[in-house]
């Protein structure tokens, strides 16, 4: 048997400027035998499927183009990663501006979700020496991984006509064969994999706490463990088994769908159509079993844009951030204009917005001249959000 | 200080983010604009805003002001008269009524300074107004360096006209070396068009040269490459334009926090 272990990256090419697609589409590789993979030689329009033998971890993207003719970046709906034909994008919905390309110019090594020149936006592998809770998401013997694109309607700000090629470099860390697999858990950095793994588990472990509210809510452990074999590989955090307790990634962002009453808060809920879609919705409820946690932020702010709030219900003091074009402290990772500078970012929180038995939301105040609602031709804001959701047992 | 240098053509009202105004888009690749001068017309070596340099007159020399009725030679069905209430420069204009039986090829002639010297010249500008819409060599003007443009130097096609609008036409003198002592102008109704009544006005020549003009910035896209000018670019008088525009991009500037 031929064993093997490390990282790869696939690259999902969609090549637009040779098949197009309109406002509104819904893209996977393999619609059109342009849509294709490449990995070294092999290049194939279907997705990409792993041996009987291989466990697999997609640790990040990156999304290169589109651009359109005048430099900006073509509008990205939602970029998810689609697992043995499942849309796994419950919280996963990156666009054009939330994922770059780590070497799209000058090589940016304050873009915080690399290891190495690996992009690990879902979370660095198990595989690779990755914690005891990371998100990579998980993908067992013969899965499958493809990737959906969805490009926005005309009226939420879309391109009428995608004609440019986009890129998709998926980064992903494997081991074939079960030996190769369990070497790998045992070699791991982190004591409570390696320690596990020696005894022919894998665990997945988190302590989630907030200190604001500890003397009300203590700190929330997440302790699962499951035996070292390949079968049980997609039951861990982002796989397509995966069971509670667990932990997944949200990288999400949204945009607005009205304007704001000038000097007055707008909270980012569909509840009202104040954002465009529904998973553009930012506020959660967390209750006696779901928590959430947020670390790191980016916001595209429009000029008459003021300030950003992270409520909580449970916090007397909310996170409050100026947010304005002159003073914005939450980098986007790529801006819409190509020949705009690199910023780094996202920026990570000066503390977690972290979410347990209550309710938060994001909500944002104007200057006191109302931000237009996204429409054709017409640009509000945009506030892109990387963080996990916990599920207790 | 970031700037970009491009040319451009006519600038009309177009939308950008909802607003209709006269946008200029900066070339692919420029940076985006975080700031950009827009308190008022800031002066050409100001070094800020938006200043367009176009081929613009440099100088000029009245031929005929249009303050006296054309007598050279009024042929017959021409009637010439001054008009003191419809004009556009001076007092008066030159009201011409031609009638029905007119005949094409007439000329209408006005004796102009003698020797006027126009080899310096690069173009001829006058007003005109008809009652009715024309097309372009409908009527056409005459130099000439002989009495009553008896062998017109200069023969220049009037543009097609709106009916009972004044135009400001720009026609290229065709041969300027030889118009060194011009004594005679004149309107050719060079085609049977009908009766009609024209209006004459500000006959000069004038010298093009490349001319620096700054324009006020009236708004902007922050951190997008839109700019919108306070008055429209008509690319018939501000030919072979180039923009050049003074900004501030958001890595240079200094509130920027990041």
């Amino acid at each position: 048997m031929v064993k093997g272990f490390g990282r790869m990256t696939l690259n999902f090419k969609y090549p637009f400027s040779v098949v197009g697609t309109t406002a509104g589409a819904s893209i996977q590789c393999g619609d059109d035998p342009v849509y294709v993979w490449e990995h070294g030689l092999e290049r194939y329009s279907k997705p990409w499927e792993l041996a009987p033998d291989m466990v697999a971890e997609l640790e990040g993207i990156e999304v290169i183009g589109g651009v359109d003719a005048f430099g900006r970046r073509v509008p990205i709906k939602r970029i998810v990663p689609v697992i043995s034909g499942n849309d796994i994008g419950e919280n996963i919905s990156i666009n054009e501006h939330m994922a770059p390309a780590l070497r799209d110019g000058p090589n940016d090594p304050s873009y915080p979700f690399r290891d190495r020149l690996a992009c690990i936006n879902f979370g660095k592998a198990l595989l690779m020496g990755g914690g005891a809770n990371t998100t990579s998401i998980k993908m067992g013997p013969s899965d499958t991984l493809n990737f959906k694109i969805e490009f926005p309607t005309v009226a939420h700000g879309g391109d009428a006509v995608i004609n440019s090629d986009l890129e998709i470099k998926a980064h992903i860390a494997f081991a074939k064969g079960e030996d190769q697999m369990l070497n790998a858990l045992r070699s791991s950095p982190v004591a409570e994999v390696a320690a596990a793994a020696a005894n022919n588990q894998i665990r997945q472990y988190e302590v989630l706490g907030d200190l604001e509210i500890s003397d009300v809510i203590a700190p929330q452990v997440i302790d699962r463990s499951v035996p070292a074999t390949m079968d049980w590989w997609s039951s861990l955090n982002m796989g397509l088994n995966a069971d509670d307790p667990q932990i997944k990634r949200i990288i999400t962002y949204t945009k607005n769908n009205q304007p704001t009453t000038p000097n007055q808060e707008m909270e980012m809920v569909r509840d009202g159509q104040y954002v465009q879609v529904p998973f553009q919705n930012f506020r959660w409820t967390a209750t006696e079993k779901k928590f959430y946690r947020f670390t790191h932020v980016g916001v595209i702010p429009h000029g008459n844009m003021f300030q950003v709030k992270f409520d909580n219900g449970n916090s007397r003091y909310p996170m409050i951030f100026n947010c304005e074009p002159n003073d914005n402290p939450f980098v986007m990772p790529q801006q819409s204009l190509v020949a705009d500078i690199r910023r780094g970012g996202p920026t990570e929180l000066p503390r977690a917005y972290t979410l347990m038995k209550g309710i938060g939301s994001v909500k944002v105040t104007d200057n006191g001249v109302s931000i237009p609602a996204w429409a054709a031709g017409v640009r509000g804001f945009e506030i892109a959000l990387w963080g996990y959701e916990y599920t207790l047992q | 200080m970031a700037f970009a240098l491009f040319p451009i053509g006519a600038v009309g009202l177009s939308t950008v983010e909802g607003v209709s105004a006269y946008w200029v888009r900066l070339p692919t690749g420029s940076k985006p604009i975080r700031d950009i001068y827009t308190a008022g017309v800031p002066a050409a070596t100001d070094g800020k805003g938006a200043v367009m340099m176009a081929l613009g007159v440099l100088d000029s020399l009245v031929i005929d002001d249009c303050e006296d009725a054309w007598d050279e030679d009024v042929p017959a069905n021409f009637t010439v008269s001054l008009d003191t209430t419809d004009k556009v420069v001076g007092t008066s204009s030159v009201k011409v009524d031609i009638a029905a039986a007119a005949t094409a090829g007439t000329i209408l002639c006005e004796v102009v300074a003698p020797g006027t010297a126009l080899p310096k010249f690069t173009h001829l500008e006058f007003w005109i107004k008809c009652s009715i819409a024309t097309t372009a060599g409908d009527f056409k003007i005459h130099l000439d360096d002989t009495a009553k443009c008896a062998g017109a130097i200069e023969v220049l096609n009037v543009p097609a006209l709106v009916a009972n609008t004044w135009t400001h036409v720009r026609l290229a003198l065709a041969t300027p070396q030889l118009d060194s002592a011009i004594i005679s102008l004149g309107l050719e109704y060079d085609v049977d068009i009908g009766a009609c009544t024209v209006h004459l006005d500000d006959f000069r020549a004038v010298r093009l040269a490349t001319v620096a003009t700054p324009l006020q910035v009236s708004q902007f896209v922050q951190d997008d490459v839109y700019f919108a000018l306070s008055e429209a670019v008509d690319s018939a008088y501000h030919q072979n334009a180039l923009m050049l525009v003074y900004y501030t991009s958001p890595d240079e500037d200094p509130t920027c926090s990041n």
